[in-house]
């Protein structure tokens, strides 16, 4: 019989951190919260931005890719770094706001974050209630696996932007879009959707998931239902692969999710 | 098990009160539903963290903690579907470390329950550590008290099966 007790006993090892640190992170989130949203509508209204556009909520099928919501082009200058991960922590957790995360030695991207987003790996990841963005240079390593089920290898994909987007068309199991041309944080490059749905038997799969095109060493994979939106660019000479990525998420939950990397501009470092 | 009593028309004044007699539980709660007592703390904390920012909400509700429960409850489903994907991957790189030291006797009892399916897991970690009645489960989860008392069914029969295997390994 299972023993609710011992487990009970466990209450008292715990040791339940200073109530007045919760409440100086509720305040800091507070204020972060309302001065993003006073920036927000002032580079919305100066700025001319057009407001997401929301996809069809009902889609069962995949439909031609669209050209993503508009680039938000006039960002707040203000943009902070990704707060220091704290001693033994896999993760951060980041307030609302404009944040900067470096890619590379040359090049960095400003990303607008809602509320309670975790940051993982120095945001690489960044995990909101909706969806994980990962977003990272894709030098001549980066590929697409062999078999996203069966044979999980990530092999390049060819060096440029064309030679990504034609692996990742050819890809086995995922159901992609045409790939369109697009300018992401004014990057061209283009963008393609892509799904593995719920009906899909991953059981067979390494992991009981499918694999995702990544670079070897950061690459993840993830159980269906998947839905994906990536952008593919070339962002000053460099090759760089943003992912919008929601495992068991609905078409509609996704439309309706923040217009994270919509916000996303890309800044030259040195 | 101790509940902090709210009358209807009372307000909660005193969140202090409310932490200190609720905050280890609910991470307790919260184990027994991941498994990972970082990610429970994480998420209670984060539920209070919540609670302070809609004092007003708060004060609204006839039972704070189950509110508290509730948002924390809501974190951790948020983290399944993400984070566990991140994961995958992090954990090549590094072990998460416990904030308390999780003993044998706890991890037996959590592993069988790691291994229900997880709305089962989290109906019978509710009736059978939190002590909440079948109906209270469904409308904090907001779904059918049949629903419940269907996922408390299987959830404990099978539970009790994997205890039972579990303290009577086969010797072949």
């Amino acid at each position: 019989m299972a023993d609710w007790e011992k487990l009970r006993e466990l209450t008292y090892q715990v040791a339940p951190p200073d109530l007045a640190s919760l409440a100086r992170t509720a305040r800091r989130r507070q204020r972060r919260a309302r001065a993003f949203g006073v920036l927000a509508a002032l580079v919305l209204v100066g700025g001319g931005i057009g407001v997401a556009a929301v996809g069809d909520t009902d889609r069962d099928t995949l439909q031609p890719a669209e050209d993503p919501t508009p680039t938000i082009t006039d960002t707040p200058e203000d943009a902070l770094p990704l707060p220091g991960r704290p001693p033994g922590a896999d993760q951060v957790s980041v307030d609302a706001g404009r944040y900067r995360i470096p890619l590379s030695d040359t090049l960095a991207f400003e990303v607008d974050l809602p509320d309670e987003t975790s940051a993982h790996d120095d945001g690489l990841f960044l995990a909101t209630e909706d969806f994980v963005v990962k977003t990272e240079v894709a030098g001549d390593a980066y590929g697409v696996p062999r078999h996203p089920c069966t044979d999980q290898t990530i092999d390049p994909a060819g060096p440029t932007v064309d030679d990504l987007v034609q692996a990742i068309s050819n890809l086995p199991l995922y159901q992609t879009t045409p790939p369109e041309p697009v300018v992401l944080g004014g990057a061209e490059g283009m963008y393609v959707e892509a799904r593995i749905p719920r009906s899909y038997d991953a059981s067979k799969c390494e992991g009981d998931a499918v694999q995702l095109p990544g670079n070897r060493e950061t690459a993840v994979s993830g159980p269906p239902p998947y839905i994906g939106r990536w952008w593919i660019l070339d962002v000053e000479g460099q090759r760089v692969v943003v992912q919008q990525n929601c495992w068991g998420c609905r078409p509609d939950q996704f439309d309706r999710a923040p217009q994270t990397p919509q916000s996303i501009t890309f800044t030259p470092t040195s | 098990m101790t509940d902090v009593v709210m009358d209807g028309g009372r307000e909660v004044d005193d969140l202090n009160a409310l932490y200190a007699a609720s905050y280890r539980r609910l991470v307790v709660q919260m184990y027994a539903i991941c498994g990972d007592l970082a990610d429970a703390e994480d998420a209670v904390q984060e539920a209070f963290i919540t609670a302070i920012r809609k004092r007003r909400t708060l004060r609204s509700v006839n039972n704070p903690e189950a509110w508290i429960r509730t948002v924390a409850l809501r974190r951790l489903h948020r983290g399944w579907r993400h984070l566990a994907v991140v994961r995958r991957h992090q954990a090549l790189d590094r072990e998460p470390e416990p904030a308390v030291e999780v003993g044998p006797e706890h991890v037996a009892l959590v592993t069988a329950l790691s291994l229900l399916d997880p709305s089962q897991r989290e109906v019978v970690v509710l009736h059978h550590l939190a002590d909440l009645s079948v109906a209270e489960i469904a409308e904090d989860l907001g779904v059918p008290i049949g629903t419940v008392k269907s996922r408390l069914s299987r959830g404990r029969e099978r539970l009790g099966e994997l205890l039972t295997e579990r303290e009577e390994p086969s010797h072949g």
